[in-house]
């Protein structure tokens, strides 16, 4: 092990990779604040029907009469939203191979590692950076068997039916203040259908990066697995370290429909400048699975409650979380599981690790409504306290409205296990070594369920040596 | 303004007080009560807190306080009230039983020589002042409209006062029990246990089927000295046309020891805020809650395990049974201050579900800021378990019997982890008495 490259637990977070920048070139780039012209030169500049640039002011009425919430972070409050830039556009034309990326932004992903993940693991690839998707692949097989997947802005384009049909049922525009923000300035996301009984087998990928100061991204992705189709998609997402804060909105929703398998695996690695405040919620039909693995490691201020409503018989949504948060750091992360439909069953696990005046919160629901009968339900959360300044809050919430269930929901808080560190430190284990193993243990649920090619991705991105540190 | 407040003003408080011959220092907290009542909003639907049950029909209400102003007659060792009340004495070193006008107290040989105080407020106000003015601010009336409310007009009491070092064996009972049509009773509970004491109080609201609207507003403090240990039971048992609120707040200093029992079965809508703060090293509370709900019936539930200091533990468990349209709230929050290292807590929420138009939200929280701790919650919510329900009909007991049977033993558990066994048989009544209802 004395070659292997030792990280200390006590150093996750502290030496962010990530936070390197490009000198800021763009051809289109919004004046600061949003404005009702800003929403209209967005929706001009993107040749969007009709539909969607009203679709675009409506959103825009509802984010400034709603109020902002008062529940979550007292840090919410801090966001200046006229000093954000709500549209960046970095380049003229999408790349269709790395080659016809600008030279500096295709360095960026190659230090991040995504054209070398994408020969080696992936399906699909789409890099955002900014505003907007700066490069697309998807392999030529999935295309053959009309798999569609683009940035969300080509989608509109090229299959309105499909988008009108389904965008925004899943979260509206006034679901809230965030959504519908995002729904006035969205560009960029992905967007995703997989025909009936297509099985994606290897994983698509989109890539997220801010690189402008005060930057405001705000990716829209919809993703529908039609009957019988399975499809994972994996989002990974950093920024530049800057002294004032950035913002990051997004909306994903996600429909799977009858019999379908859809999960949704995301690593947030933004750098302690930005606002992280995310709605993500999934429809699960008949027999459907959503599945949201979410791992959150960034940010200055995560809100974000991954959502699966079952409205179909025998659907199933499991939320699978682990938070890390450190110095100045504030993870508020969940999860909701809304009952619609009987017998369907849910699973939340989260995981969480609060170290130097860190705070992690677990908010989450679980909700049975009347006839939904049958429903299975298990919440799982547990966190790790590291120091005495660090801080975990756990809020619950369950509604059950149906007699003929079973819900349970369990949660502990420790910090770590002095019994345990005591048998491996008296086996020769550093007690740094000790620690991280017992760390490693701990969010060992999360990284089991990655793909092994992507997990060792993800050990770079939380530089965490996860395997490797000891034996 | 609505109808409440019109009938709820400054110069009706002071009738009250002056009525009750009050000397000015209890008129003077009771106005300082009364500015925060006036100053507070009435909680609406729109509050996190308050947006599950609604208490705004009281709002419009039409109390009218004249009929709640006289204090009560004290009656000491009336022995023929005692049996007509069918409360045997045995079983309690002493007995405290309210009614609209009267108060009755009766004691133990043993309890009498034990320089307890035990009586009602108004006395208490005439008799030991030096007590009462010394203590009653654990709740700040600034903390919520209603308890503000009980501060200002409250109408009944009740002061245990236990001096150092004294135990007694047998339970005390206290009993609030209502004849009249549409009343409003706001007691006001103080109990005040010294060091090395140790005591066990049960507190019992009962009252008449009655055809108007009625209404109670408690409030009960409770000071654990070092290594004081107390029981005590608040059991609410009200007519099925009452809005019942209740807030408690335990403080435990150093080594101190509660266990607190809240038995929520009557009223139509009833509200009970639970608070327990460790203030003291090594203190420790156990925080039971036993809920059956039938009918129409609403029960909210709030709890606060507070732990302030090192080395405290509190241990909590709420079950709930709910048939018909019954619908339970609970609402949890262990908070482990900073300085609060080496905290064990644990609190758990358990909702049994017996007919298809109940319901039962759960929300239980945790705010950690030491890390040297162990904290554990869980909730649960279903039915009856049909393995256990089928292996009691195939032995030829009647469905109704069967469920019967599993309520209770779903009760069991609670008052088994109590081993003090003097109350439990009391308990057991009560709850036996809903549950074949």
């Amino acid at each position: 092990m004395a070659e292997k490259e030792f990280t200390d637990v006590q150093d996750i977070g502290k030496d962010y990779k990530y936070g390197f920048k490009d000198p800021e070139k763009h051809v289109f780039k919004s004046k600061r604040g949003l404005t009702r012209e800003v929403v209209e030169e967005i929706s001009w500049m993107k040749k969007e029907p009709e539909w969607m640039r009203n679709f675009r002011l409506r959103a825009l009425d509802i984010f400034l009469k709603k109020p902002m919430p008062t529940w979550g972070s007292p840090i919410l409050a801090e966001i200046d939203f006229d000093n954000i830039f709500y549209y960046i556009k970095p380049m003229e034309n999408q790349g269709k191979s790395w080659d016809d990326v600008p030279e500096d932004i295709k360095r960026t992903y190659e230090k991040l590692g995504i054209p070398e993940a994408e020969r080696k693991f992936l399906g699909g690839v789409s890099a955002q950076y900014e505003s907007e998707v700066v490069y697309h692949s998807l392999r030529k097989d999935l295309q053959a068997q009309g798999v569609i997947f683009l940035d969300m802005d080509s989608g509109l384009r090229e299959y309105p039916d499909i988008v009108k049909k389904y965008f925004a049922t899943v979260i509206p525009a006034g679901d809230n203040k965030f959504s519908a923000l995002n729904s006035a300035v969205w560009s960029g996301g992905s967007f995703i259908y997989v025909p009936k009984g297509v099985d994606v087998k290897i994983p698509l990928q989109a890539y997220f990066r801010i690189n402008a100061e005060n930057m405001g991204q705000f990716e829209r992705t919809l993703i529908i697995a039609d009957e019988g189709s399975s499809v994972h998609y994996i989002e990974g997402c950093t920024a530049p370290v800057y002294s004032t804060d950035s913002l990051h909105s997004a909306v994903v929703e996600l429909i799977a429909l009858k019999g379908s398998k859809l999960r949704y695996t995301t690593i947030q690695n933004w750098s302690k400048n930005v606002y992280n405040l995310v709605t993500k919620r999934g429809i699960a039909h008949e027999d459907a699975t959503i599945r949201w693995v979410d791992g959150n490691l960034g940010s200055k201020l995560t809100m974000k409650y991954p959502s699966v409503y079952m409205v179909g018989k025998g659907a199933y949504g499991e939320v699978l979380s682990i938070a890390f948060a450190g110095k100045g750091q504030h993870q508020d992360a969940g999860a909701k599981m809304v009952h619609v439909a009987p017998g369907t069953s849910s699973t939340i696990v989260s995981k969480s690790i609060s170290k130097d005046s860190g705070r992690t919160s677990y908010r989450g629901l679980v909700k049975v409504y009347k006839g939904a009968t049958g429903v299975k339900s298990n919440v799982r959360c547990d966190a790790l306290l590291m120091d005495e300044e660090s801080r975990s809050d756990t809020y619950p919430t369950m509604e059950i409205d149906e007699e003929n269930v079973n819900v349970g929901h369990e949660a502990t808080v420790s910090k770590v296990g002095e019994e345990q560190l005591f048998y491996l430190t008296s086996r020769g284990i550093s007690e740094q070594e000790a620690t991280l193993m017992i760390v490693n243990g701990f969010i060992e649920p999360f990284t089991k369920e990655l793909p092994l090619e992507y997990a060792v991705e993800l050990n770079r991105l939380i530089q965490l040596e996860m395997e490797g540190s000891v034996g | 303004m609505f109808e409440f407040e019109k009938n709820f003003t400054k110069e009706k408080l002071e009738l009250l007080s002056k009525s009750r011959n009050e000397p000015q220092w209890v008129l003077e907290k009771r106005k300082k009560a009364f500015d925060a009542f006036q100053a507070l909003n009435w909680p609406t639907k729109q509050e996190e807190d308050w947006r599950r049950t609604d208490f705004s029909p009281l709002e419009k209400s039409n109390f009218d306080l004249n009929r709640f102003l006289n204090s009560s007659k004290f009656i000491t060792n009336g022995s023929a009230s005692l049996t007509t009340s069918g409360q045997p004495t045995a079983q309690f070193s002493a007995q405290l039983l309210q009614s609209d006008s009267e108060s009755i107290f009766s004691g133990e040989a043993e309890f009498k020589s034990s320089k307890i105080i035990f009586t009602d407020l108004d006395s208490a106000i005439k008799n030991h002042s030096e007590i009462l003015s010394k203590y009653s601010d654990l709740i700040n009336p600034n903390d919520g409209k209603f308890l503000a409310f009980n501060k200002a007009f409250w109408n009944k009491g009740m002061l245990l006062y236990v001096p150092k070092g004294v135990t007694v064996s047998l339970p005390l009972y206290h009993q609030l029990n209502l004849k009249s049509s549409g009343w409003g009773v706001f007691p006001y509970t103080i109990i005040i246990a010294e060091p090395n004491s140790k005591i066990i109080l049960v507190d019992d609201y009962t009252s008449q089927e009655q055809k108007d609207w009625a209404f109670s507003d408690a409030l009960t403090e409770i000071y654990l000295q070092r290594d004081a240990q107390l029981i005590y039971v608040n059991s609410q048992r009200w007519s099925g046309n009452v809005y019942h609120l209740l807030r408690q707040k335990a403080k435990l200093e150093a080594n101190a020891q509660l266990i607190t029992l809240t038995v929520n079965l009557g009223s139509q809508k009833s509200r009970s805020e639970i608070e327990t703060e460790l203030a003291g090293s090594g203190a420790s509370a156990y925080i039971f809650g036993l809920t059956i709900g039938n009918g129409q019936q609403t029960f909210e539930q709030h709890t606060l395990q507070d732990h302030k200091a090192p080395h405290t533990t509190s241990d909590l468990l709420f079950k709930t049974a709910l048939l018909d349209s019954a619908y339970a709230v609970y609402s949890g929050l262990i908070k482990v201050e900073k300085q609060a290292q080496k905290t064990d807590a644990y609190q758990a929420n358990r909702n049994l579900l017996l007919s298809d138009k109940a319901k039962a939200d759960t929300l239980p929280k945790l705010e950690i800021l030491a890390n040297d701790v162990r904290c554990t919650h869980g909730a649960t919510v279903g039915p009856i378990d049909p393995e256990q329900f089928f292996y009691l009909i195939s032995r030829g007991i009647e469905d109704k019997v069967a469920k019967q049977l599993l309520i209770e033993g779903f009760f069991d558990e609670v008052l088994g982890r109590i081993k003090e066994n003097g109350f439990k048989d009391k308990i057991k009544e009560f709850l036996e008495e809903k549950i074949v209802e």
